[in-house]
């Protein structure tokens, strides 16, 4: 019971880590929703934040709606480097529509989507750069 | 490859949060035992940082009203609800969904460049968002801010942004996922209104297929609002968005996959799969009435 009692207060402990790692890594990934030099404009947040800790065997994933007629920007962060994170995305039949890992593991990517479709976005850690983590995703927008 | 999107720890955390008695297990404990609960635990935290297991995405009720902008082009204060009876939401779940509205409200607003309404707006949702204790994330700098960029649509719209997405954190750190839930869907429900409301007006595919294509939010909203609502607070809710969903259930969807084209230059990736919604007008109708009734229930 003692042992279980430990590993629960170690646990709590490491958890409150896990979430100040995660809030400061937000405040990075919104950075990269304000840059955009093509329109000269910020993407808008969708208000929400993705975050998750992954090891090296996990993936986060979520299904988002993207809107026809609008431009979206994927942002990541993983840590103090920008390339920690691979993100994939995938039609709602899986088919693979992009993915950073051909690009370095850029920390974001604009998506520009001509008819409204189910998309299923999946992020985890490079593990030839780092072990585990809290992984941070943001959806900014642009109409 | 494991994916967080599945429940780990319940067990776990029923334990840590049972009942009166407390069962003593005396068994001596084995290292894999231990090795399990340390990575369920782990697990657990990546899980309440998702929602409930599970990492949903609703979309901003600010791309609703970018879209009627385009649509119909013009502001109908008929159409928003009313920021002076905000005292009149008492409970915690009144209050988050109510914030979702007005969030929704503050936005149409701010599109369509009325900015005083958009202040109404703004006020009431820092009323909410102090009762429900997340004021940092819309407190009197960020409404200064606001104000002080009334001239700038854009950057109106990202400190908008930011005060709902520091209170999603916020929420979602201290473990209020059902608040940040309910926030969520009255913004949802409230845009849908928007869209529901202006098509009679303006009966534009547009809008029509904009309709339609909240299947999704629809489905991952009623599992979310399932998986909160251990006190009952919501079940009418809930029921009344199960009965939404089997009007959306009559819609006709089709998808075809086409070869995204990315250029590496700029960073941007043209998805051009083609997809289609046909809604027909016995299913907007039914549709239109019962978004009507829901988004009344939970402004009254």
């Amino acid at each position: 019971m003692k042992k279980i009692l430990g590993i629960l207060l170690v646990s709590l402990f490491v958890n409150s880590s896990f979430a100040q790692e995660c809030d400061s890594l937000v405040s990075v990934c919104y950075e990269y929703l304000k840059i955009d030099k093509k329109n000269n404009k910020s993407f808008i947040s969708d208000g929400q934040v993705y975050q998750a800790f992954v090891d090296v065997e996990q993936t986060a994933e979520f299904k988002v709606t993207l809107f026809g007629g609008s431009f979206y920007r994927i942002a990541t962060t993983a840590g103090k480097r920008d390339n920690y994170v691979i993100f994939n995305v995938y039609d709602k039949d899986r088919n693979l529509l992009f993915t950073n890992e051909n690009f370095d593991n850029k920390p974001y990517w604009d998506f520009k989507i001509e008819n409204t479709m189910d998309c299923f976005v999946e992020a985890r850690i490079d593990i030839d750069k780092k072990v585990s983590g809290c992984i941070v995703v943001l959806l900014g927008f642009q109409r | 490859m494991r994916k967080i999107s599945l429940i780990f720890s319940l067990p776990l955390f029923l334990m840590s949060c049972g009942g009166d008695t407390i069962d003593v297990d005396s068994r001596p404990i084995d290292e894999d035992e231990i090795t399990n609960i340390d990575e369920a635990l782990i697990n657990s935290e990546a899980m309440s940082t998702a929602i409930g297991g599970k990492i949903f995405s609703i979309p901003s009720p600010v791309q609703m009203s970018m879209l009627l902008k385009e649509e119909i082009g013009m502001f109908n204060s008929e159409m928003v609800s009313d920021p002076s009876v905000v005292s009149k939401f008492s409970t915690t779940h009144k209050k988050a969904l109510n914030m979702g509205v007005y969030g929704a409200d503050l936005g149409y607003a701010t599109i369509f460049e009325n900015n005083t309404i958009a202040v109404s707006y703004l006020s009431a949702v820092e009323s909410l968002a102090t009762d429900l204790s997340i004021s940092g994330a819309f407190d009197e700098s960020l409404i200064n801010r606001f104000i002080k960029n009334g001239n700038n649509q854009d950057s109106m719209l990202v400190i908008m942004s930011d005060g709902y997405r520091s209170g999603d954190i916020f929420l979602k750190n201290n473990k209020q996922n059902d608040v940040a839930t309910l926030i969520l869907t009255g913004g949802w429900i409230e845009s849908l209104y928007f869209a529901t409301t202006s098509y009679p007006h303006k009966t534009s595919q547009e809008i029509a297929n904009r309709i339609g294509e909240q299947k999704s939010s629809l489905l991952n909203i009623i599992e979310l609002l399932e998986l909160y609502n251990t006190e009952k607070y919501y079940t009418q809710l809930i029921e009344e968005l199960k009965d939404l969903k089997l009007d959306f259930d009559l819609i006709e969807y089709t998808y075809e996959y086409a070869q995204p084209i990315t250029n590496s230059e700029i960073g941007l990736t043209q998805i051009k799969s083609k997809t289609s919604v046909v809604i027909k007008d016995a299913v907007m109708a039914g549709i239109i009435a019962k978004v009507k009734q829901i988004r009344e229930n939970i402004i009254s």
